[in-house]
């Protein structure tokens, strides 16, 4: 018997950390995890897509061609997914990103020109390439077709955040089990080994810093039992944070000394963003690094060098408002950092020696724990959910293993004097399910408007809206007599059903409320995006067969150049003729050498080529046999 | 006994549940320590031992039947009163009075229901 296989024979399920900056996809085989290379031989692709004129582009491929290609290289998608345009951190990010982005009906799109077509794509669409992209490292890896996937999300997104993310496995083809929180999968990947070693349970806080999300989670371990006690974070801080500060520093630098103006220049601003991110990385192993770049702009070489002081003062604000979640996560669990047995360190951003020291100092020196590989964790805890999930139950290991995740935010109904009214308290334990009675305010109304909001805020307004919905033909009664029962159903995915029933009357008008939003995907939307994808992706294959038939023709022409020039047996006739007709194919290849012809041209000016050189050698041979 | 038998206490767990939440004290209290299948007097350790226990049988991650969602939506609430030392005597003062014997034949209507189910299935 096979373990590698579920009980629907659907094949391995695999977990993916879909990252801001970076992705990682693992699956559990053999009994333990294994997190996948992808084709480059790296452990985590970036989570970039490239338009050109010659295809698509995804991750390691992506990545190494942005600065000649800026503004058709799409990343941060996890920045605008599940946001609306008009959100602020969206205005924020569109100033320092090269690609455009549009607002659709207060939906983001990102503008970019595919094929010397203007296209314009949902931040869902972008992430669902790159899902495909995890799922095809994981599919060259296991040898067989993979369906199901767990993925990961900050703990700290938000419902529509959530749904938009399980839209893009839906565009991506992939059924998605679960959207798990990357600092509870990393507390798996933590504690898989330390199951049961404890007694009375271990206390542990993940702090999970990434490139462009930061979380903190309070978790209890016991007996195979992860349970979040309290989760915190910012969705909108992280390493790339750091590399646009250095950004903006170095840009005011080479104005004071160029007395140039490089801010609108997307291809220098790139390569000048990607040197600050390698010196990110290095500084925090050396003291001092240098920034070495030829010709940034208009001829003019920037050579500088940066301290990691300089670096530690540039980001210092956003180092100690990483200690605010801390502390609210260690209120809200009601716990003393005291009893805290482990700080688990989790995404590239807590190499920084200075998050480190000031986690340390904060926890009274406490030694912090490294065990685990910072870039891996989450995919690694992601692949494990997959397996429990996936019904892998012989697994000893996973068998008696179960997460108990909560809410991040509080959700609630705004009641008429505009305060919200708070149905599902936050860091409450899911699936859940909660009743609230409300009532009408007038007499003989009929209708009550429900707005669901989630923050935390005791202004309604102040908080974050997912949408509205009405419930009508109540029965006409006196104000505060109709009976309302509003009831919020979070699912084990962390996604949100409201529906109201009144009962008073004897009259039952039940409402369901699922992300019914504008600026949520309908399923129309949805259904036409996979049908994009799917056309996307036979694109790709086209675009690969049409590479793989240039590269024929290529061969053969330089080869049968190469074979003329060295034969002398040949009459110059002959070979007059063939080097005339490999020079045109050659010319006709440089000519269109930004362009992909259809396999069609390729085969055809193969045939011609063939039909001049194979008779002539034919003859030769047989002249000299 | 039989090579199903994991399951066949998980549908169990989820009956049992759903029998206990039916039956409400006076007719409209949740009877937590019902749910949690523990007596009053219980400690913080047992309610927690007991979540846990209820927990691993009940998520719908590791149960598959129909209904075992809700059961742990009601187990989950159980220990959110419970577990909270503010909310859990707040509870108990409206505990007292409802589950005093002869209150309510609470007991009675619970087994009543478990027969109910055992004559059915077996």
């Amino acid at each position: 018997m096979s373990i590698a296989f579920d009980a629907k024979g659907e094949g391995l399920a695999i977990g993916i950390d879909l990252g801001t900056t970076y992705s990682c996809v693992g699956v559990w085989q053999h009994g333990r995890v294994e997190i996948i290379a992808n084709d480059q031989g790296n452990r985590t692709t970036p989570s970039y897509v490239a338009f050109t004129n010659n295809g698509r582009l995804i991750g390691d491929a992506a990545k190494n061609q942005v600065s000649m290609n800026p503004i058709n290289t799409v990343f941060d998608a996890k920045r605008l997914i599940g946001r609306k345009f008009s959100d602020a951190s969206v205005r924020n990010d569109m100033k320092l990103w090269p690609f455009k982005v549009r607002g659709v009906g207060d939906k983001p799109m990102i503008m970019v020109n595919y094929n010397n077509v203007e296209k314009k794509f949902a931040a869902e669409e972008i992430s669902s390439m790159v899902l495909i992209k995890m799922r095809e490292i994981a599919e060259a890896y296991i040898g067989s077709v993979v369906k199901n996937a767990v993925v990961t999300v900050p703990a700290h997104f938000n419902d529509l955040q959530r749904q938009a993310t399980k839209n893009a496995g839906v565009i991506a083809g992939m059924n998605v089990m679960r959207i798990i929180n990357e600092p509870t999968a990393a507390a798996i990947a933590y504690g898989l080994d330390k199951k049961g070693s404890t007694v009375g349970g271990k206390n542990v806080l993940i702090f999970d810093f990434g490139g462009g999300t930061f979380d903190v989670s309070l978790l209890k371990i016991e007996e195979g039992v992860f349970e979040v006690k309290a989760t915190a974070g910012d969705t909108h801080l992280g390493g790339e944070d750091f590399d646009n500060r250095m950004l903006d520093h170095f840009v005011q630098e080479f104005k004071r000394k160029h007395e140039k103006d490089i801010s609108n220049n997307p291809k220098a601003l790139r390569r000048l963003r990607t040197s600050c991110e390698r010196a990110k990385r290095t500084l925090s192993s050396t003291a001092q690094t240098t920034i070495e770049i030829d010709s940034l702009f208009e001829g003019t070489d920037f050579y500088t060098t940066i301290t990691r002081a300089r670096f530690e003062e540039l980001n210092m604000d956003h180092f100690t408002k990483c200690m605010e979640p801390v502390e609210k996560c260690l209120r809200d669990a009601k716990m003393d950092k005291s009893i805290i047995h482990d700080v688990v360190l989790v995404g590239g951003s807590t190499r920084i020696p200075k998050v480190q020291q000031l986690l340390q100092d904060f926890f009274n020196g406490k030694e912090l724990c490294k065990s685990i590989n910072p870039d891996e964790a989450v995919a690694y805890g992601a692949a494990v959910q997959a397996a429990i999930l996936g019904g892998e139950g012989d697994i000893d290991k996973v068998q008696d293993l179960l997460l108990l995740d909560v809410t991040p935010l509080s959700l609630g109904i705004e009641n008429f004097k505009g305060q919200m009214k708070v149905v599902v308290p936050r860091n409450t334990t899911i699936p859940t399910k909660k009743l609230r009675l409300f009532t009408t305010v007038e007499s003989a109304q009929t209708c009550i408007k429900f707005p669901v909001y989630e923050g935390e805020r005791t202004i309604a307004k102040e908080n974050r809206l997912l949408g509205t919905f009405k419930l009508k033909g109540i029965g006409i009664a006196e104000k505060g007599v109709p009976e309302v029962y509003v009831c919020f159903e979070i699912d084990a995915n962390g996604i949100l059903i409201v529906s109201a029933e009144e009962k008073s009357t004897g009259k039952k008008s039940k409402i369901t409320l699922t992300n019914n939003c504008k600026r949520m995907l309908c399923n129309e939307e949805i259904k036409k995006m996979v049908k994009e994808a799917e056309k996307y992706k036979s694109e790709d294959e086209e675009n690969k067969k049409k590479l793989e038939a240039k590269l024929v023709l290529f061969d053969y022409a330089y080869n049968m150049k190469d074979t003329v020039s060295n034969l002398s047996k040949l009459n110059r006739a002959d070979k007059k003729k063939i080097v005339d007709a490999v020079a045109k194919t050659i010319r006709w290849l440089d000519e269109n050498e930004n362009r992909l012809a259809e396999c069609e041209e390729y085969k055809d000016k193969m045939t011609k080529l063939e039909n001049i050189c194979i008779p002539i050698f034919t003859e030769m041979y047989k002249g000299a046999s | 006994l039989c090579p199903n038998l994991e399951n066949i206490s998980q549908l169990l767990t989820v009956c049992e549940v759903h029998c206990t939440a039916k039956n409400k004290l006076g007719g409209s209290e949740m009877d937590w320590y019902g749910i949690l299948q523990i007596q009053q007097f219980e400690n913080d350790v047992t309610i927690k031992k007991h979540y846990r226990k209820l927990a691993l049988l009940l998520h719908p991650d590791k149960n598959k039947f129909t209904g075992s969602e809700a059961a742990f939506k009601l187990v989950g609430e159980a220990n959110r009163v419970l577990a909270d030392k503010e909310k859990r005597s707040m509870y108990d003062i409206k505990y007292r009075v409802l589950a005093r014997p002869g209150a309510i034949p609470k007991t009675t209507a619970y087994q009543s229901n478990i027969d109910l189910f055992v004559k059915k299935y077996t």
